[in-house]
């Protein structure tokens, strides 16, 4: 039996910063019928000819309105500030769109991309690549089974000394975005919950340790009918990068990047390893779903992993965050006024 | 003679006692602060204050120039490899000269004085021994003297074993072995002096030789003021986040350890430097790489290094008269109250374990996104 060969797609990639080089292009320019008809966009001469020249793309431009009418599809890698604006532009062209997360930066925002995705038929995808994590998918399956009972609690720990190649310093410091690890990592975890719950929690308290600038590390309290949970995200240290979910039956927990196994604990106490299966077997192998993923739902040949839709409840959980954000007690910075005080 | 209408440009500004040095300026009232980095990564601690902050390579003399642009005074953290060292030391003098800057703070080390013991005061010789780092933040010294020949006012410290919030080598990294149950040299291989210095204490150090006219063209010690041994500094380490004190016992075992452990040291760090990626990329994709890396990785951050055992067994300290007597510096925090803070800096970081229930999943490697 042969297949015939898929529709050539005309994808453009805006944004040529880190996730596009390392994540994006190298995917899209590994799809025979893709690879051939890349276009790349970046407001940055030097970087946009670099990345032309990487993966061989066929067209390249700096504005990315000029290539709106020319792509079937636009993968948006701007950096998260500019999110909103870039995805709107291509979807009220009709065209489909893969959003870096998070989607937008605020729920006005992301809920008008989600309109004009609906009003226009068009697909709307958010690349919040947790729900293609193994352990990640295991954990739904178990709730969703009923085995867990009612979830109790639900804890997720995410935290690594932040080394991303940024290209630009928009995050931080003075005349910076003031959103720091809660937006960035914040968008993965928020929607695990929401993903695993099949609902948006409430807030009941969120800390961070922003002083006028970013947050480095933030702790999001929050609960629901019957149980209680916490996020706590770093970009400062390393935390476990592990996840428990603790029902009345039972209760798991697994690295959050594990791809071998998670681990069950029945309410009695008896613990076991279960092997996963998973069909996305390595971090490496997670961009080709992905983009698989992606180009499939244009095709109209599957539905989007992610639909924007899905993640609204969690910027809404990110948004109230930050409305209402408390300073960690931190005493080894509050003496700053003492130490100055005894120098000067 | 703190600069009030002009900013104060740190170097380094992403590193340990660069990020310290912005929180404290940051803080204090009407000082401007404009940090540099290397790379926007490294910004993350810093970024937190609603400072500038400047990308800026030490070595580009150009950079270094467009960074220094309306600037009243330098605090140089910055350091990396020795051509970085040098050549960036090299390229801020120089740029401050021209820039006429009131005052550049030369951050140097304890280390310039070499493997030398006894009581150290800042006229005794600097002594290069052929480790790389020392005798690049002596040539760096060196050129700061020939830029206060030249009318720039250098004020250069040296400070000694800083500890605290952030400090990789004497906090982090001795807590995590300890919390891991990790060994170090027995008793009798500990009783070398410890020259602890709080942080702080040398960030107040820094602000004094930016106020002080007294302070250009000297070179100061930084130090605490208690002599305690490496042992003392370690059992009270331990006691201060939770541990009981350690065990001194069988140290010619932990030497042979130490001795056994160090081949594959220095291997798996030659290794790391010239294959990172392809070693990475292996680490990515297999579990088994990733159990094996990690045990390999855990038993040398458990085991004390031969260095260790070097700087453990040294009888060297450094008065602080001279910075004393001109700077009017003296330390504000005792061992007891740097470890107090440095405890608590550790527990909010997860260093000493979660503060909720604790959890059993898989600990994993670092998330690529």
């Amino acid at each position: 039996m042969t297949h015939a060969p898929p529709v050539p797609l005309r994808i453009a990639v805006v944004g040529c910063g880190a996730i596009a080089r390392s994540f994006h292009l190298p995917a899209l320019a590994s799809i025979r019928g893709v690879a051939d008809h890349l276009t790349v966009v970046d407001r940055d001469p030097g970087r946009v000819a670099a990345a032309e020249r990487e993966f061989r793309a066929s067209r390249a431009a700096t504005d990315h309105r000029d290539v709106i009418h020319e792509a079937d599809a636009a993968i948006v890698a701007v950096p998260q500030e500019f999110h909103a604006e870039v995805a709107m532009d291509f979807l009220r062209a009709g065209v489909p769109v893969l959003c870096e997360k998070p989607l937008a930066t605020t729920l006005e925002h992301a809920s008008a991309l989600v309109a004009a995705a609906d009003a226009g038929g068009t697909v709307l995808a958010v690349n919040n690549t947790r729900r293609f994590y193994p352990a990640v998918r295991a954990a739904r399956e178990w709730i969703q089974s009923g085995r867990l009972g009612p979830i109790r609690r639900v804890e997720i720990h995410e935290g690594a000394s932040f080394n991303w190649p940024l290209a630009g310093g928009s995050t931080f410091g003075r005349g910076g975005t003031g959103k720091g690890v809660l937006q960035d990592v914040g968008a993965h975890a928020l929607d695990m919950v929401c993903w695993w719950l099949g609902e948006r929690p409430r807030i009941t308290r969120y800390l961070d340790d922003a002083m006028g600038g970013s947050e480095a590390v933030a702790r999001v309290e929050f609960a629901g009918d019957g149980y209680a949970g916490v996020v706590h995200l770093s970009w400062l240290s390393r935390l476990p990068n592990a996840f428990r979910l603790e029902g009345q039956q039972g209760t798991v927990e697994g690295g959050i990047l594990a791809w071998d196994a998670i681990r069950l604990t029945a309410a009695g106490g008896r613990s076991r390893r279960l092997r996963l299966r998973p069909e996305v077997r390595s971090f490496p192998q997670v961009k080709d779903h992905v983009i698989a993923n992606f180009l499939g739902a244009v095709r109209g040949e599957c539905r989007p992993a992610v639909p924007g839709r899905e993640v609204l409840p969690s910027i809404a959980m990110i948004e109230e965050c930050y409305g209402r954000r408390e300073r960690f007690p931190m005493p080894w910075l509050d003496i700053v006024r003492e130490t100055s005080d005894v120098a000067l | 003679m703190l600069p009030s209408d002009q900013p104060i440009l740190v170097t380094g500004a992403g590193g340990f006692i660069g990020g310290r040095v912005v929180e404290v300026l940051h803080g204090l009232r009407g000082t401007s602060v404009r940090a540099s980095v290397r790379r926007w990564s490294s910004a993350v601690r810093i970024g937190r204050l609603p400072v500038e902050i400047v990308l800026c390579d030490m070595t580009d003399p150009r950079q270094v120039r467009s960074a220094m642009e309306g600037i009243g005074a330098v605090v140089h953290c910055a350091y990396g490899d020795p051509h970085a060292t040098v050549e960036g030391t090299r390229a801020v003098l120089q740029a401050a000269l021209e820039a006429r800057v009131d005052r550049v703070v030369h951050l140097s080390t304890m280390e310039v004085y070499g493997e030398v013991e006894g009581d150290l005061l800042e006229d005794a010789p600097l002594r290069s021994t052929g480790w790389p780092y020392r005798d690049s933040k002596i040539e760096a010294e060196l050129l700061c003297r020939r830029y206060v020949d030249r009318g720039l006012p250098v004020s250069i410290l040296r400070p000694t074993i800083v500890y605290g919030p952030f400090s990789r080598d004497w906090t982090v990294g001795f807590a995590e072995r300890l919390v891991a149950g990790g060994t170090f040299p027995g008793r009798a291989d500990c009783q070398g002096t410890c020259n602890l210095l709080y942080v702080d204490d040398l960030v107040a150090a820094i602000v004094l030789a930016l106020d002080r006219n007294e302070a250009a063209g000297d070179a100061f010690n930084v130090n605490g003021e208690e002599r305690l041994t490496w042992w003392q500094y370690l059992n009270d380490l331990s006691r201060a986040i939770g541990l009981p004190s350690l065990n001194g016992g069988h140290p010619l075992a932990r030497r042979v350890r130490a001795a056994a452990l160090a081949p594959v040291r220095a291997t798996a760090r030659r290794v790391l430097a010239r294959y990172r990626e392809p070693i990475m990329a292996v680490y990515q994709r297999s579990p088994v790489a990733q159990r094996l890396m990690r045990s390999v990785e855990g038993a040398i951050r458990r085991t004390p290094s031969t260095v260790e055992y070097r700087l453990f067994r040294r009888n060297v300290f450094l008065p602080v008269d001279r910075a004393r007597g001109l700077l009017g510096y003296g330390s504000q925090f005792p061992v007891s109250r740097g470890l107090a803070l440095s405890a608590s800096w550790l527990r909010h970081h997860g260093f000493l374990g979660l503060p909720e229930p604790p959890m059993v999943g898989p600990r994993t490697g670092e998330d690529p996104l």
